[in-house]
């Protein structure tokens, strides 16, 4: 850790394994204090950002892999007022500043594929959303029917024919099916807004929202099913994982920790439970997926991260 | 002294005149249509080459014979209001009316009813509305709003730039239509603006195109005039307690002292303050949009009409806004503060009213409204190689766009005249066996259908007879293509409202028209010029 960064609080805001994490042990940890990597699957932790030699800490709110990373070595990072890319796994950095006024990054969706100096999406929670281009030489920000600019949260059903994009908002959830150039407002439960967590599968889209609701659709937002967990409190973040007939596993990073349904969510295991006295876990990831025994890194407000597994 | 005319001379002389109309326009339907040319008043200038129903029909404002002259403007009525309303379809519409008079007038001499025939005819239209609403399919994407988009424009370049904006924007957006650019490029503007300037401002940076910008402002939404020097800073001074240190001051105008005052205001470091003009001179206009922008920033409308001043005015009634800026001439506003959910309620309101309001410029406004609470509107900038020729493609974008909106809210059919041909099935299979009339009025409609694909086959130079049964039997989804003479799959979409509308008018007014027996002309007494008589099958070069 670099010897300005203040260990208190150092809060987790965002955490990201690579594609090949399995094998590499590559992770990064979006913090308060910058962005770290860790190269053996979270035991330990190097700040990135000592080539910019900056004179305080630069808190990073998201971070991003490419989706053909290690072969594109590109990394995403949301910081106040813009993004910081670097082309070479986190050795050199470039900024792109993001202008008038400067917005607070919340989420990055890459698309899947790397289609040829095509956009990518910033959500922030001031300025709605940003249109970038893969090199970053060119934004724009386009809010057109984007009725709320606090966007809290991002997720993508990628399909050939026609991709939809999903923003969660603190009023709502929006729907875009034209790579974010127009949104709709679609129909959610009251209980459901703000939505501070999205993730979809093939046939799904999941939102949580920050009442600690979870709802399910599997029309795109047409309709929605309720899937109450058993804990309660703000739905930090959500992750889902399809299996055949339609059983899908979801996981729910809520304030009191934890939570796992598998099968239609009909039963919830709290596998993580956190006294109110502890601190906030604020962020997850699971680079192998939602198995039995699978790893997961959890960071928390005061910025610890843990590793833990899912229940055998 | 008044000059009044009989039958038969009131149909043959009604048909000569709707004739001259229809057969000008003929020959611009279909993809390989020609122009038609008008000669100008002053013969030094260059004739006007169209390729537009509405505006050839328009030239034609009188015919020399006057009795011919009254058919003629019933057709011109016609296509104007279809212009009117949905933008495209008019040479469809006046084959159809040609069509269906032409048999009328037949079936009336040979002893058949006006009336009866009329009734029947308009039995016939909701029969084609229902089956025309069985072929519509919705129109989604960049890529099927362009194909549909050139089979009306017929210009690629154009239809894929009105494809970008429309994809964009929707059905309600605003796109504004400019000459200029190159390669009929779109710019995105993001925000609404409106017309009215900076009031003041003098000492603030501007850019160099004189235009004033803040950020993170205040903003305050009336139609006050501002004249207190006192009364304006203690007011400014109330919104820097808030913590906001830029302010944007909507208002009627702004006296000389009140601006000598934001002057000396501006000097202070990191304050700025900057008026504008309200929108709209129109009070009824102008209230409504402060009420769009109290909604949008999150305020509320302080107006001198309710009694209220500037002393009022609370924290609460002030709005925000990201980003907002003011030129000499226009003043725009990004990213306000207002509430979503009130903002969304609002827009469904707006759009519920728009699909109920048929007002054309009732619907303008509705879409100007919405533009500004989506955010956002789209500039298509048109060019030619001279500037006749820019300004019939900024025409012939506008009127594309009119009837693609109709397209986005209601689907399209096949084009190319097939959706047409495919509605005569439906139509003879509703017919009335026992009523002789009823018959005959269907069979005149179902004949008159296949009007259009024959025109549009015989512009390209083939026979209509033989693509007429080569189509039929390749069944709904399949099309003449006019570039290869070869029955293919369908590639070309037509606005299912515009077919619908243009059926609705074109038969029914050739069905009142059918009505007319007598003619009273209220001048003196014209000497009758007779045309030669108009044939109907203009045919163009048959190809090998």
């Amino acid at each position: 850790m670099p010897p300005h960064v203040a260990l208190e609080q150092d809060t987790v805001y965002a955490l990201t394994a690579a594609p090949d994490f399995e094998r590499s042990g590559i992770c990064f940890a979006a913090r308060r204090s910058g962005l770290y990597q860790s190269r053996d699957g979270g035991a330990t932790w190097q700040y990135l950002f000592e080539s910019l030699a900056l004179p305080s800490g630069l808190p990073v709110t998201a971070v991003a892999f490419a989706a053909d990373y290690p072969a594109d070595q590109s990394i995403f990072a949301g910081v106040p007022g813009g993004l910081l890319r670097s082309t070479d796994g986190g050795t050199t950095w470039m900024l792109v500043e993001l202008t008038d006024p400067a917005p607070v990054i919340s989420c990055i969706l890459l698309p899947p594929d790397d289609t040829g100096g095509v956009t990518f999406w910033l959500g922030s929670t001031t300025s709605g959303i940003f249109h970038v281009s893969r090199g970053g030489d060119e934004w724009r920000r386009w809010n057109y029917g984007l009725l709320d600019w606090h966007v809290l949260c991002m997720a993508a059903h990628w399909r050939p024919e026609q991709s939809q994009l999903y923003a969660g908002t603190e009023t709502g959830l929006f729907v875009s099916d034209n790579l974010g150039w127009s949104w709709n407002a679609l129909a959610i439960p009251s209980d459901a807004a703000p939505v501070s967590a999205l993730a979809t599968t093939a046939q799904a889209l999941y939102a949580g929202s920050e009442q600690g609701e979870v709802y399910r659709s599997g029309d795109q937002g047409l309709t929605w099913n309720s899937l109450r967990p058993i804990g309660g409190g703000s739905v930090n973040a959500l992750l889902v994982e399809s299996h055949p007939a339609g059983r899908d596993t979801v996981l729910t990073l809520n304030v009191d920790g934890i939570h796992l349904a598998a099968d239609k969510a009909e039963q919830w295991q709290h596998i993580l439970a956190v006294e109110p006295s502890e601190a906030i876990p604020t962020s997850i990831t699971a680079p192998l997926g939602l198995h039995p025994g699978a790893p997961l890194l959890v960071g928390f407000e005061e910025g610890e991260v843990r590793r833990l597994a899912l229940p055998a | 002294m008044e000059r009044v005319v009989f039958q038969p001379q009131v149909s043959r002389r009604l048909k000569r005149g709707i004739d001259v109309v229809v057969n000008a326009l003929r020959p611009t339907i279909g993809p390989l249509a020609r122009h038609v040319v008008v000669a100008r008043q002053a013969s030094a200038q260059p004739p006007d080459m169209l390729d537009d129903g509405a505006i050839i029909a328009r030239r034609l404002i009188q015919l020399p014979n006057r009795d011919e002259d009254v058919g003629a403007m019933l057709v011109r009525h016609m296509i104007e209001r279809l212009h009117t309303s949905v933008g495209d379809g008019t040479a469809t519409a006046a084959l159809l009316f040609q069509a269906v008079f032409d048999e009328g007038i037949r079936h009336i001499a040979s002893g058949g009813s006006p009336m009866l025939l009329r009734r029947h005819l308009e039995a016939a239209i909701p029969i084609l509305d229902e089956a025309l609403c069985s072929l519509q399919e919705p129109v989604h994407g960049r890529t099927a709003i362009a194909k549909l988009a050139e089979s009306i424009c017929h210009d690629p370049a154009l239809a894929t730039g009105i494809a970008q904006a429309l994809s964009v924007v929707g059905e309600h957006g605003r796109i504004d239509v400019r000459q200029g650019g190159c390669n009929d490029q779109v710019d995105f503007v993001e925000g609404l603006y409106w017309e009215g300037g900076t009031l003041g401002g003098s000492g603030l940076e501007r850019s160099q195109a004189g235009r004033i910008t803040l950020h993170d402002a205040a903003v305050l939404i009336s139609d006050l005039e501002l004249d207190e020097p006192r009364q304006l800073a203690e007011f400014i001074a109330r919104v820097i307690q808030t913590g906001k240190q830029t302010l944007l001051l909507i208002a009627s105008s702004l006296s000389e002292r009140a601006t000598g005052l934001l002057n000396m205001v501006n000097e202070k470091p990191g304050i700025r303050v900057i008026g504008a003009k309200s929108p709209f001179a129109d009070i009824h206009q102008r209230a409504v949009a402060l009420q769009d922008l109290a909604l949008l920033t999150g305020g509320r409308v302080i107006t001198g009409q309710s009694g209220q001043s500037l002393g009022n005015v609370t924290a609460d009634d002030i709005g925000t806004a990201q980003t907002v800026w003011t030129d000499r001439l226009l003043t725009g506003l990004v990213g306000g503060g207002g509430n979503a959910n009130r903002i969304g309620e609002q827009l469904s309101q707006l759009r519920a009213a728009f699909g109920t309001n048929p007002d054309e410029q009732s619907q303008r406004r509705l879409r100007s409204r919405i533009s500004w609470i989506m955010g956002g509107l789209a500039i298509l900038w048109v060019s030619g190689n001279t500037a006749p020729e820019t300004e019939r493609r900024k025409a012939l974008a506008e009127r594309t766009i009119e009837a693609l909106r109709g397209a986005l809210a209601e689907g399209a059919v096949i084009g190319g005249g097939v959706a047409l041909l495919a509605c005569r099935k439906k139509l003879m299979a509703k017919q009335d066996s026992h009523d002789d009339d009823a018959r005959a009025a269907f069979r005149m409609v179902s004949q008159a259908l296949t009007a259009p694909f024959e025109a549009l086959v015989t512009n390209a130079g083939y026979e209509a007879g033989t693509a007429l049964a080569a189509v039929e039997k390749s069944g709904y989804r399949r099309m003449f293509d006019v570039y290869t003479g070869t029955v293919s799959d369908a590639q070309v979409m037509d606005s299912a409202r515009v077919l619908r509308t243009v059926v609705r008018q074109s038969i029914s007014t050739a069905a009142l028209a059918l009505t007319i027996d007598t003619v009273v002309h209220r001048s003196a007494y014209d000497r009758e010029v007779d045309l030669p008589q108009v044939r109907n099958n203009h045919a163009a070069p048959r190809r090998p």
